[in-house]
C-alpha cells in the first residue's frame, strides 16, 4: 500500500525529529553515514528502541558483529528496556543468516543478492516491522559488482517503501558519493570537527526528501539519555 | 560588606524562574553567595540545581558545601575544568557530568541538557560559575553566541539562570556581553 506523499515518519528522536522537517520520509530509506567512532551503530539503534517503546517492531541486520555481541557490548541506556529484546518488538539478526551465501568467483550474485532481499522480506513479515536498520553497507556491498549492487540498493528501496517500513542503511566512511548515496532518499553524516585543537562530534543532515530540513553543523553527544545535539557555535 | 543573602534571595524571589541574572560578587562573598543560592533557595524550594563549574572542580566545591553543612543530594556538576587537570573520573559519583575543556562550549550546554534529561520531572536552577573563568579560554564573540544558547534552553525549560562573575575582574568586552545576554545584573554589596 502507498504512503501519502509528503508523509513524514516520527523517528522518536527528539532532536532529529526537530532537524528533518519532523521525521524522515515515511517508508524512505535513509543512509547514515560517517567513520570509525563516529556514533552511527548508536543511531540506529536509538531509532529502533524509540520506535519500540512507541509500539513499532524494528529488525536490525548486522553485517559484522554476531548479535549476542551486540547486545553484550552495547553501552547503558536508561531508556532502553531488555524486555524490548525478549518480547520480540525488537529482533537483531545476522547477515550471514540471510541467503544462500552463494558466491561466484567470491562475488554476491545478482541471484543471491535477490535471495538477501527475499529473507529481509521474511525478516519485515515476520516481526511486522515497520522500522528497519542494516548496519554497515559496507561489508556487503563490496562482495557485489557495482551493478549488483545498485539492484540489490533500488530493491531494498522498493521494498521498504512497499512495506511501509522506514529502514537505515549504516554506511561506512565520509564519502558521499557511494551508491547508497545516491539511491537513499535522505542522508545524515556523522564525523568530527577540531576547533582550535578541541575534538567534536558532530552530526548534518546532507539531504531529506519532502522535507526542509537544518542545513546546520551540529556538535552532538551521545548519552544514556540518548542522542543530543546543538548548533556548532561560529564565533562571528 | 552586608549580608548577601537576603539580597540574593529577595531578587531570586522577585524576579522568579526563567529571568536570568547575574550576580556580580566580591571574592570575599563567594561562599556566602552560594549558601544563599543553594540551601536557601535552592534546597528551600526543593529545586535541583546544575552547577556548571569553570572555576574550581566540582568535588572541592561539594566538599566545601558539605563542610558547611548544606545538603547536596539535590546538586548536580558540569565539570569544565577536572578533565583538563586530569583530576577527573568516571567513578566519581553519578551527580557529576564533565566537559573535557571549557573552550567546548557546545558540550556544556549538552551536558546541561543530558541532566534535565535525567531529572525530567523536577524544576532546576542553573548556575554557571564564573563567566570570568569562561572569558579567560574563550574569545568574546563565542562566548556571546554560547551565553544566548545557554539562556535560551534554561529559559525554555523554566528554570532560574543565575550567572557568577567577580567584582573588578571582568574585560570591558565581557561586562558589555553580559548586558546583552542577562535580563538583569546585579551587583552585591
Amino acid at each position: 500500500m502507498a504512503t501519502a506523499p509528503g508523509a513524514r515518519f516520527c523517528t522518536g528522536m527528539e532532536c532529529i525529529d526537530r532537524i528533518v522537517g519532523g521525521g524522515f520520509p515515511a517508508g524512505g530509506m535513509i543512509t547514515v553515514s560517517g567513520p570509525c567512532g563516529s556514533g552511527k551503530t548508536l543511531f540506529g539503534m536509538e531509532y529502533l528502541i524509540r520506535g519500540a517503546l512507541a509500539g513499532q517492531k524494528g529488525v536490525y541486520i548486522s553485517t559484522s558483529h554476531r548479535p549476542e555481541k551486540l547486545r553484550s557490548f552495547a553501552p547503558k541506556l536508561d531508556y532502553a528496556d531488555d524486555k524490548l529484546f525478549e518480547s520480540g518488538k525488537l529482533v537483531l539478526k545476522h547477515i550471514d543468516d540471510m541467503g544462500s551465501g552463494e558466491r561466484a568467483d567470491g562475488k554476491i550474485t545478482k541471484a543471491e543478492s535477490g535471495a538477501i532481499i527475499e529473507d529481509i522480506a521474511s525478516a519485515i513479515d515476520e516481526v511486522k516491522a515497520s522500522r528497519l536498520v542494516l548496519d554497515a553497507t559496507n561489508p556487503l556491498l563490496i562482495e557485489m559488482e557495482g551493478w549488483v549492487a545498485r539492484s540489490f540498493l533500488l530493491s531494498l528501496s522498493n521494498l521498504l517503501f512497499e512495506k511501509r517500513c522506514t529502514g537505515i542503511l549504516i554506511s561506512e566512511g565520509e564519502s558521499l558519493d557511494s551508491l547508497e548515496h545516491a539511491v537513499s532518499d535522505g542522508i545524515v553524516l556523522l564525523g568530527t570537527a577540531v576547533r582550535r585543537g578541541d575534538n567534536y562530534r558532530v552530526l548534518e543532515v546532507i539531504k531529506m526528501s519532502g522535507a526542509a530540513h537544518s542545513r546546520a553543523k551540529y556538535v552532538m553527544d551521545m548519552t544514556s539519555e540518548g542522542m543530543l545535539i546543538t548548533p556548532m557555535l561560529r564565533g562571528f | 560588606m552586608e549580608d548577601v543573602a537576603p539580597q540574593v534571595l529577595s531578587r531570586l524571589n522577585e524576579l522568579g524562574p526563567a529571568v536570568s541574572i547575574d550576580l556580580n560578587i566580591s571574592v570575599e562573598a563567594y561562599f556566602d553567595t552560594l549558601t544563599a543560592l543553594i540551601d536557601r533557595f535552592c534546597n528551600k524550594k526543593g529545586l535541583s540545581c546544575i552547577y556548571i563549574s569553570v572555576t574550581m572542580p566540582a568535588s572541592t566545591i561539594r566538599s566545601a558545601l558539605q563542610s558547611l553543612e548544606i545538603g547536596v543530594d539535590k546538586l548536580r556538576f558540569v565539570d569544565c575544568i577536572s578533565f583538563a587537570t586530569m583530576e577527573s573520573s568516571a567513578a566519581d559519583d553519578d551527580h557529576t557530568v564533565f566537559v573535557e575543556s571549557p573552550t567546548m562550549l557546545e558540550y556544556i550546554v549538552l551536558k546541561m541538557e543530558y541532566l534535565f534529561r535525567k531529572g525530567k520531572d523536577q524544576e532546576f536552577m542553573v548556575i554557571l560559575d564564573s563567566v570570568n573563568s569562561l572569558a579567560a579560554h574563550n574569545e568574546v564573540r563565542m562566548l556571546y553566541e554560547f551565553m544566548q544558547v545557554l539562556m535560551a534552553s534554561v529559559k525554555s525549560r523554566g528554570a532560574y539562570p543565575v550567572l557568577l562573575s567577580m567584582e573588578g575582574q571582568m574585560k570591558p568586552e565581557v561586562s558589555e556581553m553580559l548586558q546583552l545576554v542577562c535580563d538583569q545584573i546585579v551587583t552585591l554589596k
